[in-house]
C-alpha cells in the first residue's frame, strides 16, 4: 500500500482505505436492535469533583445508560459545584470509604490527587465496585505492584485508566497506520506539552493553597510528567509497541519562582529496547509549540495533536530511494512539471466523518455499529470528544463485562515512565526499568577498537 | 487518613498581603486578548497580583474555551453538532448546563413571539451567510428551508433531560446567545477568585462589567454610530452590567440594488429591512446577547412595547431616522 510516492489525491485513497480499516467493518450484523442488555442501567459515583472531576461529570451526564447515585469530595465547594454538573439526586460524601459502602453502585470513579489514587483503586476494587481512575493510575512504584495485585485479585472487575488518547478516533487511526507500515520503522518520537502560564489554580482562602494546588508539591503530585506527560508517554508507548528500557532527564524550577516543589520545565529522554527514542519536553513559559506528539519512521512521519475536541494530524512521506532487482525494462514518460507541493506539504489525516445530511441507510449503518461497539467489535462510532468516549466505554464495560481499552496494564506502564523520569531528573542519572537493571549493556551496540 | 494535612505549609506572602491590605491597592492591570467561537475574547482584569490575576484570568479563558467545544457547531464533535445528527431520530441525552440553556433559547422565543430563534441555520445557509458571504436565494429555497426551522419543533423533555426535533433537516446554533453565555460564565469564574474589577467582551459585539475600574464610577462604553464608524451614537456606564450590539452593517451582501443583512426573521425566511443597529444593556451577557438580536428582529415599535414589559432593560435603537433610547434602567 505504501511503496509508492504519496500524491495528495494518492493519500486521500490511502486515508480512505485506513480509514475503512479503522471505521467501516463490513455491515453484516443480523439484527440492528439486539444490543445487549439495551435497558440495563449502570449506577457510579465519583471521588474528587475538582476541575477534572468535573469535565467527566460533563461528559457521563451525556451517557443515556449511567446514573450517578453518589459524589465524594472533602471540599465542601466542589462537592456541591459536582451535583449541580451532574444534575438529578446524588447523595453527598465527604468519606469515600462511606460512599463505597453503597450497595447501589455499579462503579466509582476516581479524579482525586494523585497521591491518592492507589489506595481508593485497592478500596474500590475490594469493595467489589469497578474503578476508572484518572491518569496518572499511581504516584509510587510500590503501588503499581499493590494496584496490579489488586486488579489480578478482582479478574472480574473493570480497571479502567483515564487516557483518553486512546479513545479518540484519531490517534486509532494514526496507530492503525502505523501498524500497516506508513510509517516504515518507527525509530524516534518526539513530544512536548508547552505552555505558558503559572499552571496555578485561584486560592481564596490560604488555608487551602495545598489542597487546591496540589499538582504544585511533591507530596501529592509528580509534576508535569504526570499530569501532562502521563499522555504522551503512553502515545509513545503505543505507537512504539513496547515500554521503555531507560531514561535520563533534567528538570528545574527556574521561572516560577514562587513556592512550588515540583519542576516549571522538564526534559527527558526515553530508551525503548529496540532502540527507539522518546525525546520529551514541558515547559511553562512559552506555549508556541503547545500540546503535540512527532511519530518518525524511515518512511514517514505522523504528527498528533489532542488540542481541542477534535484533535489533528499530518503526515509526511519521507523521500526514500526505492531499491528493486534490476533487469526490468526501463520505460518513462515525459509530460507537465509536477508540483513539488504534493510531496513536501503534510497531508492531514481524519478519523471517519459522518456527513450532516445522512441518508436513512447511513443511519442504519450507524446503529449497527453501535451495536459493534456494544460487542467491543469495534471501537468508536462517530466523532465524539475523545473524554465521552472512555466514559461511555467505561459504563459499557460495566454494564456488558468488556474489557477496557486503557486497562491496568497500559495504566501500569505509563506510570512507571513517570516515576523514573522524575527519578532521573531528580537524581541526575540513567535510570532503568528494573527487568533491565543488571542488564544495562547497551541493545546492539558497536565496539570501537583501539587505534 | 487526612489526604491534606493542614494548616497550609506555604502561605503565599502576595496572597497574605492581599487580605490584609484589602481592595485599597489595586496597581495591576491586565489585558489578554484570545480566539474562541470565530471571534477574539478580551479580558481586562484588575488587582493587586500579577501572578493571581494570571491564574483567574486563564481558569476564564478555560471556561470559554470548554463552551466553545460543547456548543459549537462548527466542530464535528461537539454536542450542538451530535444533537443536530442526531435529535430528527431519537431524543439525545444532554447535560444539565445545555438543557438549561435550551431551555433558556426557548423562552426568549416564547417571550419575542419567535423573534429570538435557535434554529435559524437552515435560513442562514440558503442565504449563503454560514461559512459564505451572502446570496439571493430562490423563494422556493426559502420556503423548503423554513420547513426546518421553528423553536416550536424543539422538544426538550426534563425528565429525561434529552433534546429532539419534530421535522427532519433542523439544525441548533447557538450563535445568537453563546457569546453572551459565555462571557457570563467567565466572569463568574472572575468573581469566584475574588476579582472585583473586570471587564469581558466577546468580539465587540457583547460586553460584561464586574465592578469599575479603580477610581473610576464604571466602564465607559461608547456605541458605535452605525452610520459613520468613527462617531459615537451613544455612552454607557457600565457597572455590574452587561451590554449587547447587532447591526447590519457587520455582515451583508447586495443583489438587485438592495442590501441584505445577515439578520433573519426566522418568522419569514427573509433578512430584517430598516434597521441599522440595536444595542441593548441589561444585567446579563446571556440575556442582552439574546436580545440584541430578537429587538433587531421585533422592530422599533414592538421592541419598545417589549421593553415596557421587561423594566430594567434598555436599548439604543438606531435606524434610518436616527437612534433613540427605548426602555428604562430599574
Amino acid at each position: 500500500m505504501f511503496d509508492y510516492d504519496v500524491t495528495r489525491r494518492e493519500f486521500a485513497k490511502t486515508v480512505a482505505t485506513f480509514a475503512a480499516l479503522v471505521g467501516m467493518p463490513k455491515l453484516e450484523v443480523p439484527d440492528l436492535l439486539a444490543a445487549p442488555n439495551a435497558n440495563g442501567t449502570v449506577s457510579w459515583g465519583m471521588v474528587g469533583t475538582g476541575s477534572r472531576g468535573m469535565e467527566l461529570l460533563r461528559h457521563l451526564s451525556k451517557v443515556p445508560f449511567g446514573r450517578c447515585v453518589a459524589l465524594c469530595d472533602i471540599y465542601p465547594v466542589n462537592l456541591k459545584k459536582g451535583v449541580e454538573t451532574i444534575g438529578g439526586d446524588p447523595a453527598p460524601y465527604e468519606d469515600y470509604r462511606k460512599m463505597l459502602e453503597r450497595k447501589d453502585m455499579d462503579a466509582v470513579l476516581i479524579a482525586t490527587p494523585l497521591h491518592l489514587h492507589a489506595s481508593m483503586i485497592v478500596d474500590a476494587l475490594s469493595a467489589g465496585k469497578h474503578v476508572f481512575v484518572e491518569k496518572t493510575m499511581v504516584f509510587t512504584e510500590e503501588e503499581v505492584r499493590a494496584v496490579k495485585e489488586g486488579a489480578a485479585a478482582h479478574p472480574k472487575q473493570v480497571l479502567q485508566v483515564g487516557l483518553q488518547r486512546r479513545y479518540s478516533l484519531l490517534y486509532r487511526l494514526a496507530m492503525e497506520m502505523i501498524r500497516k507500515g506508513g510509517l516504515g520503522k518507527v525509530t524516534h518520537v518526539r513530544a512536548q506539552w508547552h505552555r505558558n502560564g503559572n499552571w496555578r489554580r485561584t486560592v481564596t482562602d490560604p488555608k487551602l493553597e495545598r489542597q487546591i494546588n496540589w499538582r504544585m508539591y511533591r507530596e501529592y503530585s509528580g509534576g508535569l510528567m504526570a499530569e501532562l506527560g502521563s499522555h504522551q508517554t503512553d502515545v509513545a508507548n503505543w505507537a512504539i509497541g513496547s515500554e521503555p528500557r531507560s531514561v535520563i532527564g533534567i528538570g528545574g524550577i527556574d521561572y516560577w519562582k514562587d513556592g512550588r516543589e515540583i519542576y516549571d520545565n522538564v526534559q527527558c529522554i526515553f530508551e525503548y529496547p529496540g532502540g527507539q527514542k522518546l525525546v520529551y519536553s514541558s515547559i511553562t513559559s512559552n506555549a508556541h509549540f503547545g500540546p503535540t506528539e512527532q511519530i518518525m519512521g524511515d518512511e514517514g512521519t505522523l504528527e498528533l495533536g489532542l488540542d481541542g475536541p477534535t484533535g489533528k494530524g499530518m503526515y509526511w512521506r519521507e523521500a526514500r530511494a526505492k531499491v528493486t532487482q534490476a533487469g526490468s525494462k526501463e520505460q518513462w514518460w515525459e509530460g507537465a512539471t509536477v508540483s513539488a507541493e504534493a510531496q513536501q506539504k503534510g497531508v492531514p489525516i481524519f478519523p471517519e466523518r459522518i456527513s450532516p445530511d445522512q441518508s436513512f441507510l447511513q443511519r442504519e449503518m450507524t446503529y449497527a455499529k453501535r451495536w459493534l461497539v456494544s460487542r467491543g467489535w469495534y471501537d468508536l462510532k462517530e466523532p465524539r470528544d475523545p473524554v465521552y468516549n472512555q466514559m461511555e466505554h467505561f459504563l459499557l464495560c460495566v454494564r456488558d463485562g468488556l474489557k477496557p481499552v486503557a486497562d491496568v496494564n497500559i495504566g501500569a506502564s505509563d506510570a512507571e515512565c513517570v516515576i523514573y523520569s522524575n527519578r532521573a531528573m531528580d537524581e541526575t542519572r540513567r535510570v532503568y526499568w528494573p527487568q533491565y537493571e543488571n542488564n544495562k549493556q547497551e541493545p546492539a551496540k558497536t565496539k570501537v577498537k583501539k587505534a | 487518613m487526612k489526604p491534606f494535612p493542614g494548616p497550609a505549609k506555604t502561605l503565599l506572602p502576595a496572597l497574605a498581603l492581599l487580605i490584609a491590605a484589602g481592595p485599597l491597592l489595586s496597581e495591576i492591570r491586565l489585558e489578554q486578548t484570545r480566539a474562541a467561537m470565530g471571534t477574539q475574547f478580551t479580558i481586562v482584569a484588575y488587582g493587586d497580583d500579577e501572578s493571581y490575576l494570571q491564574s483567574a484570568v486563564s481558569a476564564a479563558f478555560d471556561e470559554i474555551f470548554r463552551l466553545d467545544r460543547e456548543w459549537s457547531d462548527y466542530i464535528e464533535e461537539s454536542d450542538i453538532s451530535f444533537i443536530n445528527r442526531h435529535a430528527a431520530e431519537e431524543p439525545v441525552k444532554v447535560d444539565p448546563e445545555l438543557f438549561r440553556m435550551l431551555s433558556t433559547c426557548l423562552e426568549y422565543s416564547r417571550e419575542t413571539g419567535g423573534a429570538f430563534d435557535i434554529t435559524v441555520g437552515p435560513l442562514l445557509r440558503v442565504w449563503g451567510f454560514y461559512r459564505g458571504t451572502g446570496r439571493l436565494p430562490k423563494s422556493e429555497e426559502i420556503k423548503a428551508a423554513l420547513g426546518a426551522v421553528g423553536w416550536q419543533k424543539v422538544r426538550l423533555d426534563p425528565r429525561s433531560r434529552t433534546v429532539s426535533f419534530a421535522a427532519a433537516g433542523m439544525k441548533l446554533d447557538l450563535g445568537g446567545i453563546g457569546k453572551g453565555y459565555a462571557i457570563d460564565r467567565a466572569a463568574a469564574v472572575l468573581r469566584e477568585a475574588g476579582v472585583t474589577a473586570a471587564l469581558l467582551l466577546s468580539g465587540t459585539s457583547s460586553i460584561v462589567a464586574i465592578g469599575a475600574p479603580p477610581g473610576q464610577e464604571a466602564w465607559t462604553v461608547n456605541i458605535r454610530d452605525p452610520k459613520d464608524a468613527h462617531k459615537s451614537a451613544g455612552q454607557v456606564m457600565l457597572k455590574d452590567a452587561s451590554l449587547s450590539a447587532s447591526g447590519s452593517y457587520e455582515k451583508f451582501f447586495k443583489a438587485d440594488g438592495k442590501t441584505y443583512s445577515h439578520i433573519f426573521d426566522p418568522r419569514t425566511g427573509y433578512p430584517v429591512q430598516g434597521v441599522l443597529s440595536v444595542t441593548v444593556v441589561g444585567s446579563s451577557g446571556t440575556e442582552t446577547d439574546a436580545l440584541s438580536t430578537s429587538l433587531f428582529v421585533l422592530g422599533k415599535e414592538e421592541s419598545a412595547y417589549y421593553l415596557r414589559k421587561h423594566p430594567g432593560i434598555r436599548a439604543l435603537y438606531c435606524t434610518e431616522a436616527g437612534c433613540e433610547w427605548l426602555g428604562r434602567a430599574h
